[in-house]
């Protein structure tokens, strides 16, 4: 016969449906959202990693400064290499945008075509379809390119630019400002003439084993190519940011969102455990008498843990045919607007539906088996006489008589809903840390470009590609050597430029010219203080240097260090004198741009933050948005539930003449008092937990540095949000008080 | 006449489920009086209760006390009528459970502007050792002993008793009417007080019986005995 008991489940259902339908609600979103990104994430990241077959990805590229001799290529190729001609040019639009036009690719690092057709005509162009989108252009219009114009006939993938770096070193890429773009052999002698970069693929004629041969292979080649060609850029594959970062950052993300997933599920767990407490305290006379009857509380667990379970798993079930439909194409959609990636198909994700599936409601059981547990260890003699405390319970806890009866009213509730109330303040923090970090990014942009001007050394940093002399005054000499940190423990390898200034620059003051002194980036992110030693290397030579930190130098512009002129050469083995830059406020004219490398001005530094915040502005408003209905719901259903817990002494306080006024003045105060505290102290401490979060997310995943900034709006916007909506939900629950029977201090709880 | 009730009528549940609980109550209390409901389980004692101490509504009827009909005061007014003139005490003592015996009593406290004093109400019903004590570490008697010095610290005119010994056995129960009584002499309070143990009625002034929603039966008693002198 089966359990007369299972017929409750519907009415229970009927009962708390409000509470019961907004935690389906948030599984549905929470696992829907989830589902639908690990979906997307999967198909991308597999049509991204079929792509290096398909496509014939390099094995790497390098730059020469003159186009190799059919000797030079011989030579390399005598390295079990075969090396492709991949020239570009980089062309300036009309849009003030640069375009990397290439010659369209018949062997390596083929194109996917997304939309129209490859171009075969002189005047013909494909561009790459985020440049495209970002740039308003489309299949058939026209594009003025250096002094060309050209006719759109596609849009393009190209498989070795799934991220539109334009350089390897850019602190991140840029794809509104910077395009791929191929041509067709006619096309390509329209523009040969134009400034042509040598660069050449390569491929393996036998692929190294595994990833640390492929390095050692890498390494060995890249002391033969210096000792036969004029490299001024050397970027295998597994160092290419334009390959790489994409399937980086799809790894990154999938960690991150099912820890949110876990973390709201472990929260709702708690919240479905709390709830099944406060029906076993209520129904304890019940229980006892079926205890006392012959059933086992085995049978009532499993009864009891029923629902929590079925809800999670019909919520997951539901929550991933939306995952699969509509949430994955609004997934796929966020990456398609980073990414330049190729054509991928849906695929079928087992793995995703177990993370989305088993584990939450796993998650679910176990919590609520053991609160269940617990809860239902009394004897059946505890339960028929209600006495649900162990070993006699705790005493009051002592305060004082002379504290007015309301006051001390206030702290029983508190003391007797700790549990409850530990699960708000948890929850209040986990939505706190999700709400800044959806506010900290504009805010740390909007500081970096207020400050970009006092993040600069001076209005223009000029490196040179040799030195040359100017004419111009208040310009000072230094000398710059790049290495790259060694990318340990997860971080990536990042170039860090080492200037050696002159005595008399002005803008740079170093105390001992002979000791090296960080940037206040530099610090930041890699934790270095004075005394500590950091290890650099040589980007092209497998040499390290070891550097002593001298001190900080309050500079946040770049990932730097400084020391003295003489030192600089000395240690990076240049002649006397020797110098590649200068620094100067004022524009140098008498240098021609082809002496000069790069000028670091204001425009440059506001790139990064415009490519961050693009990319990042949506995500972090959906993330707002989220945080405020996590919030919402966490403080509705555990507030709603003390005044639950409580309604026979609300009742009870009606019927001895309390006000509905004096009666919110004891629970839904309380709640508020709790509430507006952690509001307040998790605003506070979500800035040192964010904080760390994005010290090791740009650690791990950017070059370059944006100092951590909490802009006092953020805090004036999380207080006011999380008051705000609680005022909402204490409303509700004046509501609920007001409308509380008096009668219910005369029942008594039955199953 | 200080409290009195006209053809009060309530009823529970529609169409075939419709109960009648009440089906027509007249009844006057004087102040001061010690007035029993008796009746068995289903008799309609209760609900009148609750309709006296403004937790319930009559369908049909009046309730006048001190002048004033409860059945045209608003839900606020109604709050105010127990806050200033009942007190009550429940079978199951209805204690607020985190709130210790002290406590208890201060609550009832608060809903008066002047109060008797906290130590004299626990000095008479004698749980000054047990005041710092939640409800649940002591005994059914004593919680009842904290519920009444609940009601009566607030000097309630009206003292409504909802089967106040059913939950405890004879000498506890016995201690609790002499309590009862004691409050109802000391303080002129007038006492109704529902119950089913017919041998309480001796120490009431007056005893109606109900059956059915109605009063079959009104017992005047000319040989009121004390409390201390009863045996049921």
């Amino acid at each position: 016969m089966r359990d007369p008991l299972n017929k409750r489940f519907i009415r229970e259902l009927r009962s708390g449906i409000g509470r019961y339908l907004v935690i389906f609600i948030l599984i549905v979103i929470s696992i829907g959202e989830v589902s639908g990104f690990l979906v997307a994430d999967n198909s991308l990241i597999h049509a991204y990693e079929e792509s290096f077959d398909k496509y014939n990805v390099e094995d790497g590229n390098f730059t020469s400064a003159t186009k190799l001799t059919s000797q030079q290529k011989e030579k390399l190729e005598e390295e079990k290499i075969k090396v492709y001609e991949d020239f570009f040019t980089d062309q300036s639009t009309d849009t003030d945008t640069i375009l990397r036009i290439y010659k369209d690719r018949k062997e390596v690092n083929t194109i996917d075509v997304l939309n129209g057709s490859k171009p075969v005509n002189e005047n013909e162009i494909a561009i790459d379809r985020l440049y495209a989108q970002n740039n308003g252009l489309a299949v058939g219009d026209d594009i003025s390119v250096g002094d060309d114009s050209w006719h759109i006939t596609g849009l393009v993938a190209l498989p070795d630019y799934s991220c539109l770096f334009q350089s390897n070193t850019d602190m991140i890429y840029d794809n509104t400002g910077f395009g791929v773009a191929i041509v067709s052999d006619k096309g390509w002698e329209r523009v040969q003439d134009n400034n042509i970069t040598y660069r050449y693929s390569w491929k393996y004629n036998t692929p190294p084993e595994n990833e640390t041969k492929e390095k050692e292979v890498a390494d060995d080649l890249l002391k033969v190519m210096s000792e036969n060609v004029l490299l001024s850029d050397y970027i295998p594959r597994y160092m290419s940011r334009a390959i790489q970062f994409t399937g980086e950052d799809f790894g990154k993300d999938r960690a991150m969102i099912q820890m949110v997933l876990y973390m709201i599920i472990v929260i709702l767990a708690f919240i479905f455990g709390v709830m099944a407490k406060e029906t076993i305290n209520n129904e304890s006379g019940a229980i006892g008498t079926l205890l006392s009857s012959g059933y086992k509380k085995g049978e009532l667990l499993r009864h009891y843990l029923f629902l929590p379970v079925m809800i999670t798993v019909i919520g997951a079930v539901v929550g991933n045919i939306l995952g699969y439909t509509l949430l994955k194409d609004l997934n796929a959609k966020a990456y398609l607007e980073s990414y330049s990636l190729t054509s991928y198909k849906t695929l079928w994700n087992a793995q995703a539906l177990l993370q989305t599936t088993i584990i939450p409601a796993a998650i679910v059981l176990i919590i609520n088996f053991i609160i269940l547990r617990y809860s239902l260890s009394y004897s059946p003699l505890n339960f028929l006489r209600r006495d649900l405390s162990r070993k006699g319970g705790k005493r009051a806890m002592k305060l004082s008589h002379g504290t007015p009866i309301m006051s001390r009213f206030r702290k029983r509730i508190f003391a007797g809903n700790l549990g409850s109330y530990a699960v708000i303040i948890v929850g209040v923090l986990f939505s706190n840390v999700l709400l800044m970090f959806g506010f900290i990014m504009p805010s740390t942009l909007d500081n970096y470009n207020d400050r970009i001007y006092e993040n600069m050394i001076c209005k223009y940093t000029y490196v040179l590609k040799a030195p040359v002399e100017t004419k111009s005054e208040n310009a000072y000499k230094f000398t710059v050597h790049s290495l790259k940190t060694l990318g340990e423990n997860g971080y990536i390898s990042e170039d860090v430029s080492i200037y050696g200034v002159s005595d008399n620059d002005e803008f740079i003051s170093i105390k001992d010219r002979d000791k090296i002194y960080t940037s206040k980036s530099y610090s930041d992110k890699y934790h270095v203080k004075e005394d500590d030693t950091i290890i650099l290397k040589e980007k092209y030579e497998d040499k390290n240097y070891e550097f002593k930190v001298g001190g900080v130098i309050d500079y946040e512009g770049e990932i730097a260090l400084f020391t003295g002129f003489d030192n600089a050469n000395e240690i990076f083995g240049n002649e006397k004198g020797y110098f590649n830059g200068y620094h100067s406020d004022e524009e140098i004219r008498d240098i021609d741009d082809e002496n000069i490398a790069t000028i670091i001005d204001a425009k440059e530094m506001g790139k990064v933050s415009r490519q961050i915040d693009k990319s990042l502005r949506s995500i972090m408003y959906i993330i707002c948005v989220f945080a405020v209905v996590l919030f919402v719901i966490i403080i509705y259903l555990l507030s709603r539930l003390i005044i639950e817990k409580s309604a026979k002494a609300i009742s009870l306080s009606k019927i001895l003449g309390y006000k509905d006024g004096e009666i919110g003045g004891l629970y839904v105060a309380t709640t508020s008092i709790v509430v507006i505290a952690a509001i307040l102290a998790t605003t506070f401490i979500s800035k040192y937990i964010v904080g760390l979060l994005y010290t090791e997310m740009l650690t791990k995943t950017m070059s370059g540095w944006l100092p951590f900034y909490v802009g006092p709006d953020v805090y004036v916007k999380m207080i006011v949000i999380g008051t705000v909506t609680y005022v909402i939900v204490a409303l509700l629950e004046l509501l609920k008080i007001k409308k509380m029977p008096m009668n219910m201090a005369l029942k008594d709880a039955a199953l | 006449m200080f409290l009195s009730i006209k053809d009060l009528k309530k009823s529970f549940g529609d169409g075939d489920s419709k109960v009648e609980v009440l089906r027509g109550i007249d009844m006057e209390v004087n102040k001061g009086e010690f007035l029993c409901l008796l009746g068995p389980s289903g008799s309609g004692k209760s609900t009148l209760l609750n309709i006296i101490g403004g937790i319930d509504k009559p369908d049909e009827g009046s309730v006048v006390l001190n002048g004033d009909d409860m059945g045209k005061m608003s839900d606020k007014e109604l709050t105010l009528y127990r806050r200033e003139n009942l007190g009550y005490i429940f079978q199951m003592y209805n204690l607020i459970p985190n709130l210790t015996v002290r406590e208890n009593i201060e609550v009832g406290a608060y809903l008066s502007k002047a109060s008797l004093d906290v130590d004299t109400i626990l000095k008479d019903i004698g749980l000054e050792k047990q005041q710092d004590k939640l409800p649940r570490h002591i005994s059914g008697g004593q919680q009842q002993r904290t519920s009444i010095g609940r009601a009566v610290i607030k000097k309630p005119e009206i003292l409504l008793c909802d089967e106040p010994t059913g939950a405890l056995d004879y000498h506890t129960g016995k201690e609790i009417l002499k309590l009862i009584e004691t409050v109802n002499q000391k303080y002129k309070t007038t006492v109704i007080m529902v119950t089913h143990n017919e041998a309480i009625k001796r120490i009431a002034d007056r005893t109606l019986t109900l059956k059915d929603g109605r009063i079959i039966d009104i017992f005047v008693n000319d040989n009121k005995i004390s409390a201390e002198e009863l045996e049921y």
